[in-house]
């Protein structure tokens, strides 16, 4: 089948999925009813693909949506919400152990930054249904960042150096990742560039919160009773949204992309707007090489996800998001849904055969939107391959 | 009584479901269907101490009924949430 005629049959396919994950993300109506009501076996395409994409929690919102008439049957809306409570339990969970974490460490002298997850987490109207995934945290200075690696291995716990040359250890039963590095940018030419544009950058204290946020919380914080807060320290707006953007850029360059990724980004761009300059950031994205890139991500949260292009940081032109699509598709959460992916296997060669495959099936992104950055991750992914073997 | 503070109540539209957050196995979990007065009691007796007598004072209230039969509806209510476990005394 050719590309075009398979995204018209993705497009027809994904409509009600779509449908319902843009009303869950900004918990509003369905803009079109038409695609509804759905077959039994179309109801669990769209839960399978939801789990797929790990946007369950969110498209379960989707549902408080639809007329009662065009809710699926009552068997999958039960499946649907025992799967809610367990992740607000799984995000109850995985805020303690953060909170363990950092006091851990704030209490051996070195400061953690806590990238995307549960920082991620904050941005949506319901953070307790965002699927969450392991705890990823930035240390400042080299010196942290080999204080806190120390410190974990001298608790007795496994830690582990990976291809990319961050660490990455279980704690209590959840993945925890330390990381050198801020932005996913490789480009070693702009190395100084980044390290000015952090050290000018303030960091700011976020709330966790396992309850409900008030639906109009403009300010990430300020309306939560802080009772049963806590606080830990994230990166400014404008870092954040570099951070996200060159994450994805990363990913879907190489390992693949999912759609919760996507959602993190586009509820980022809403919640932020108001708190940092547009034209700004647009001349980071233009210094960092990520026009093109964001361009096309752009297109992607406005023509799929329902953003609205006022919270965009800078007009631009759209353009045809397909190839975007059609990779986030095939691979899932962090492509683990691409056929050859095993989490498990650990073997130099099986490794190293995935990460090369999946760079060339997702060429079509390199070739158009960043084929310096990937061509620099691939290297430093090789490389760290070796020194890990 | 009070209800038991690991039965977590979802609702969508005019469905009303409890859901035990303690099981871990996803295809073991306990679920109970409400109607939409036990889960109008659920969602406000949460964190409270209540007897049944207050309930029925409430459905009278909330619904218009006569006290002797909200007494009634209520002590079978809590009766079967006492023997599921989803009150404790």
């Amino acid at each position: 089948m050719g590309a075009g005629r398979r995204m018209m049959e993705y497009t027809k396919e994904y409509t009600p999925f779509f449908s319902l994950l843009r009303s869950g993300l900004w918990e509003k109506d369905l803009i079109d009813l038409s695609p509804f009501p759905i077959s039994q076996e179309e109801w669990l395409e769209v839960y399978t693909r939801s789990c797929r994409q790990t946007v369950q929690g969110i498209v379960y919102r989707g549902l408080s949506y639809l007329p009662s008439q065009l809710l699926p049957p009552e068997e999958l809306l039960v499946r649907w919400m025992v799967e809610s409570v367990r992740l607000e339990e799984n995000n109850k969970r995985t805020n303690k152990e953060i909170m363990a974490l950092y006091t851990f460490f704030v209490s051996n002298g070195v400061h953690p930054i806590l990238k995307k997850g549960q920082a991620a987490a904050a941005l949506y109207e319901v953070p307790s249904l965002r699927v969450c995934g392991d705890i990823d945290l930035y240390f400042r200075t080299k010196e942290e960042y080999k204080c806190a690696n120390l410190l974990i291995a001298r608790q007795g716990i496994e830690i582990h150096r990976r291809a990319d040359g961050s660490y990455d250890y279980n704690w209590h039963g959840i993945e925890v990742e330390h990381h050198a590095t801020l932005v996913d940018l490789r480009n070693p030419f702009l190395s100084a560039y980044l390290k000015k544009l952090l050290q000018g950058n303030d960091f700011d204290e976020n709330y966790f919160s396992e309850s409900r946020s008030s639906k109009n919380d403009e300010n990430r914080s300020s309306k939560i009773n802080e009772s049963s807060l806590y606080k830990i320290e994230v990166p400014s707006a404008s870092i954040t949204l570099l951070m996200f953007n060159a994450h994805i850029m990363k990913h879907a360059l190489l390992s693949g992309i999912g759609l919760r990724q996507l959602c993190d980004m586009a509820r980022a761009y809403y919640r932020f707007s108001g708190l940092y300059q547009g034209e700004e950031l647009r001349l980071i994205y233009q210094k960092t090489g990520m026009m093109k890139w964001s361009r096309l991500l752009h297109s992607f949260l406005t023509e799929y996800l329902g953003l609205e292009k006022k919270y965009l940081p800078y007009e631009q032109d759209t353009v045809p998001a397909e190839k975007l699509l059609e990779a986030i598709l095939r691979g899932g959460n962090f492509g683990q849904h691409a056929g050859d992916y095993n989490r498990k296997e650990r073997g130099y060669f099986s490794k190293k055969n995935y990460m090369i495959k999946s760079i060339y099936r997702n060429r079509r992104i390199s070739l158009d939107c960043a084929l310096f950055e990937a061509f620099c991750w691939t290297a430093e992914l090789i490389c760290g391959q070796i020194h890990e073997s | 009584m009070k209800i038991n503070e690991n039965f977590k109540l979802r609702i969508i539209k005019d469905h009303y479901f409890i859901v035990d957050s303690t099981q871990k196995e996803e295809n073991m979990v306990d679920v109970y269907k409400l109607n939409e007065a036990a889960a109008w009691f659920w969602s406000t007796l949460s964190g409270k101490e209540f007897t049944a007598t207050m309930l029925a004072e409430c459905l009278c209230d909330r619904y218009g009924i006569a006290y002797e039969r909200a007494l009634a509806d209520v002590e079978t209510m809590l009766e079967d949430w006492l023997k599921w476990g989803l009150a404790e005394e």
